[in-house]
């Protein structure tokens, strides 16, 4: 490279970094001018492809190819900055192993094969599984990293065309529990808060979210925040001290399953002293409970319905009587004191008070009650709805909640919150869908895990799992890879970008195109619906999930569900239809071209960033105040729930005497098939270890860096032991990571989730842990 | 060679050793020290691999709260 360049680089490189530190002027040269001699480099827009914050990327392309990437200045989630992931956002697409051909099975080898006969094969096996064994012997499982028109299209197929509602996501086991949890307390789904809400509150409660590693950027907001006003606090309450606990003002860590005393007795602290705020519970809160001892979903076709009966605050404060700071710290190891002052902080009058959280919640097998009993002390407290006062789930993949969520990919599901139990709901998407309602059945059938138990038992024959690799992050693992291979005509086909721990069980793998290779739009956690265009073509002859499924469709004779010349285009003006005037309206697809992504309901023109407050949700009327709109069988009221603290489903005992708790590092995202292609990022973290504490492993004669056997009761896996990483485990707990495909650690974990959500619970097992 | 610009944010009571660490760092310059702690960081380097490498050990370095990217150029890899 010629010096000029370098230094023009260099000045770009400072200049970039300069501007989004809100600093223009210093710099002779400024952002217009570097516009002007990109040496041949020209610039589109896309989110990220890594996590649900949703950052915004400018990617620069020459000769066909991604040579330079910005974190987009324009963009209001990340403000020009992005974090150590965007090194790596355009190596992902070039790995060397990349799949650019249709493989199929032939005995024990996977053999290139053209397009047409890997799609004829599909169809046949669709076909004849269908003819012979009904609708619901075939089905499909994707992703939070669908873009929203492979989702849809998808939903459109298998509920509308073939007629089963056997499609699913992988974030049944990440967001579900987010899900039912919004649901059920305010009838529906997704925050009335936005990332607003990091840079306006000055209380953060964190809970079992390690946002410093998993959600760096919006952690810098806070951070950001904290660094102008001094009298910002961040409260970390975790079971494993991390990079956040470091950065936080207290680490309060807690024994696993007992955030739900915890919860609760914050609730008793703010109603014995008095804290609550009777005016806003009187307006806009009904108390409800339900169901207790609900089980685990350790059964296949484990069933649950829950029978929600309505009480008065008054039966709501004789349920929470037995949870006294006392009791709830002899269950979770928080001082009582510490209960109690905590409990003050969240309903101080004069703090504007966030809670935060992720997996920690969502996967629990109460992660239904969990999300209810956090929204419980923003209620109780009237801390909802106001810019920088809100609770907020985040999200772990770019588009859980713009397809998944939005789209309605679930059994259950049809877009914008309607269910297919629901008559008037399949009348709707019958209407748009331009089909016979009778086409979609009226029954869920399998939410994911059992969507695999039924595969293993082989009341499925046929599984189609696209941007997703179920075969490494299932829980109970060695169930389903066993299943996979049972033969009796089962088929699996996989859709990917690399060889993965599930392409090598398929039948067919097929390659696909990836991020900016295709045009997509995704919706990140805080309702900002983003689109991009196509920059790049795909490598070799991978191919759209989009096309890829639309293919299927014509080959099974349903291609008339997809009549689009410019299929993005029209699936979207066909997809808003489902959202318009239901509070969940979006725009026309040319304004997400031109914005940075707009947060719904996007009504005139113009977005929503507080739901439920008059002045900001196009919804509420003049005078309203806040209200809880969707929720009209309760009077547009939202619900405290009385739910109690149970104990997991499997805790350590003699024989298994430690909690496993799996989840991600900051260098590697989810099963790493993406990341794991990445040479330097391979041996920043190259394999997973074993967290421990160091007194633990002194006791068990383990070094830091030896070996230790770490067994459940359903596997077992030798890792290296780390006593000093940058994650430290509390004493009796261990953390494995579940990136690494050559320890696959989910094996060890128990199937049991969540009977309300149906997601399971990653977090807590119970293993034995020994020198190796 | 990879180009990057980042912003480095660090306790501001912790800032000026924190940058005397970074520009010890090779192939890495600070070009500005600003308000609140924050510093403008351009590094070269040989390859992505050296550039991250680089980052991480921008993160362990005392005072040091956040590391993050603005820009990245590797057109001549």
């Amino acid at each position: 490279m010629e010096v000029s360049r370098r230094n023009f680089l260099k000045a770009s490189a400072a200049a970039a970094a300069l501007a989004a530190a809100g600093i223009t002027s210093l710099d002779a040269l400024s952002p217009e001018s570097a516009g002007a001699d990109e040496g041949g480099i020209t610039w589109g827009k896309a989110p990220c492809r890594f996590c649900g914050t949703g950052c915004g990327v400018l990617v620069g392309v020459r000769g066909g190819r991604i040579v330079a990437t910005k974190a987009d200045p324009e963009s209001p989630v990340n403000k020009g900055l992005n974090c150590v992931k965007g090194y790596f956002l355009a190596e992902v697409l070039y790995g060397k192993d990349r799949l650019t051909k249709p493989l199929i099975r032939k005995g024990d080898r996977l053999v290139e094969a053209s397009w047409d006969e890997a799609m004829a094969l599909i169809a046949s096996r669709f076909r004849e599984s269908i003819a012979k064994h009904g609708p619901d012997s075939v089905a499909i499982y994707g992703s939070g990293q669908w873009t929203i028109f492979e989702g849809y299209a998808a939903s459109k197929l298998f509920k509308g065309g073939i007629g089963t509602n056997n499609i699913e996501a992988n974030a049944r086991l990440c967001m579900a529990s987010a899900v039912t949890g919004f649901m059920t307390t305010f009838a529906s789904d997704e925050p009335m808060g936005c990332y607003d809400d990091l840079d306006l509150g000055n209380t953060f409660f964190l809970w079992g979210a390690n946002m410093a590693e998993c959600h760096p950027v919006l952690f810098s907001r806070i951070l950001d925040n904290r660094q102008n006003n001094p009298e910002v606090k961040i409260i970390d309450f975790a079971t494993r001290r991390t990079r956040t606990s470091l950065l936080a003002d207290r680490y309060v860590p807690f024994k696993p399953q007992t955030d739900l005393a915890l919860l609760n007795a914050m609730a008793h602290v703010i109603i014995r002293d008095g804290l609550h705020d009777p005016r806003f519970i009187e307006n806009h809160v009904v108390f409800k409970k339900g169901k207790e001892k609900i089980g685990y979903g350790l059964q296949d076709k484990f069933k649950f319905a829950d029978e929600p009966q309505l009480i008065d605050f008054q039966a709501y404060r004789e349920f929470l009587k037995p949870y006294t700071p006392e009791h709830a710290s002899s269950l979770s190891g928080v001082p009582a004191a510490t209960i109690v002052e905590l409990a003050h902080l969240y309903a101080d009058k004069n703090r504007k008070v966030v809670s935060l959280w992720t997996m920690g919640f969502n996967q629990h097998t109460r992660g239904t009650w969990v999300n209810n009993l956090v929204y419980n002390l923003h209620l109780l407290t009237g801390k909802i709805c106001r810019p920088g006062e809100n609770p907020m789930s985040l999200t772990g993949q770019p588009s859980a909640c713009g397809t998944t969520r939005e789209v309605g990919t679930f059994t259950h599901r049809l877009p914008a919150d309607m269910v297919v139990m629901n008559p008037e709901h399949r009348e709707k998407t019958a209407k748009i869908w331009g089909i016979d309602a009778k086409k979609i059945p009226t029954k869920p059938t399998y939410h994911a895990t059992e969507m695999f138990r039924a595969f293993d038992r082989g009341d499925i024959k046929v599984l189609w799992s696209q941007v997703t690799n179920p075969f490494q992050s299932l829980p109970n693992l060695n169930r389903y890879r066993q299943g996979a291979r049972k033969g009796d005509g089962r088929f699996l086909i996989v859709s990917d970008i690399y060889p993965t721990r599930s392409t090598e069980l398929a039948d067919v793998v097929l390659p696909s195109a990836s991020w900016v290779e295709k045009e997509g739009a995704f919706g990140n956690a805080e309702r900002r619906t983003q689109q991009w265009f196509k920059l790049v073509d795909p490598p070799g002859e991978a191919k759209n999930d989009l096309w890829q499924t639309m293919e299927l469709a014509r080959r099974l004779g349903y291609g008339s569900l997809f009549p689009y010349s410019y299929p993005e285009k029209e699936i979207w003006e066909e997809y808003r239809k489902f959202g318009e005037g239901q509070s969940k309206d979006l725009a026309p697809y040319e304004e997400y071209a031109k914005h940075r992504g707009l947060r719904w309901p996007v009504v005139n023109g113009k977005e929503t960033r507080y739901r439920y407050l008059e002045g900001e949700d196009p919804y509420v009327k003049s005078g309203e105040g806040i209200k809880f709109y969707k929720n009209k069988p309760d009077h547009y009221k939202a619900v405290i729930w009385a739910r109690p603290y149970e104990p997991a489903p499997e805790v350590p005992d003699r024989e298994y005497p430690f909690w496993l708790c799996t989840g991600r590092v900051l260098e590697h995202w989810h099963t790493g098939t993406m990341t794991g292609r990445v040479p330097e990022l391979k041996r920043a973290y190259p394999e997973a270890v074993c967290e421990m504490h160091p007194d633990d492993a002194q006791k068990l004669g383990i070094r830091h860096l030896g070996k230790v056997k770490v067994t459940s009761r359903r596997g077992s896996l030798v890792l290296t032991a780390d006593l000093r990483g940058r994650g430290r485990a509390e004493k009796g707990n261990v953390f494995v990571a579940f990136f690494d495909e050559g320890k696959l650690i989910n094996a060890l974990c128990l199937d049991a989730y969540c009977p309300i959500s149906g997601e399971p619970d990653y977090k807590k097992c119970a293993v034995k842990l020994e020198k190796a | 060679m990879p180009i990057s610009g980042v912003l480095v944010t660090c306790h501001p009571q912790k800032c000026s050793a924190a940058a005397q660490s970074i520009s010890a760092l090779p192939g890495v310059e600070v070009h500005d020290i600003l308000s609140l702690g924050r510093l403008v960081v351009v590094i070269e380097a040989d390859n992505v691999e050296s550039e991250v490498e680089l980052v991480s050990r921008m993160h362990e370095i005392d005072g040091v709260n956040s590391v993050r990217l603005a820009y990245h150029n590797f057109e001549d890899l």
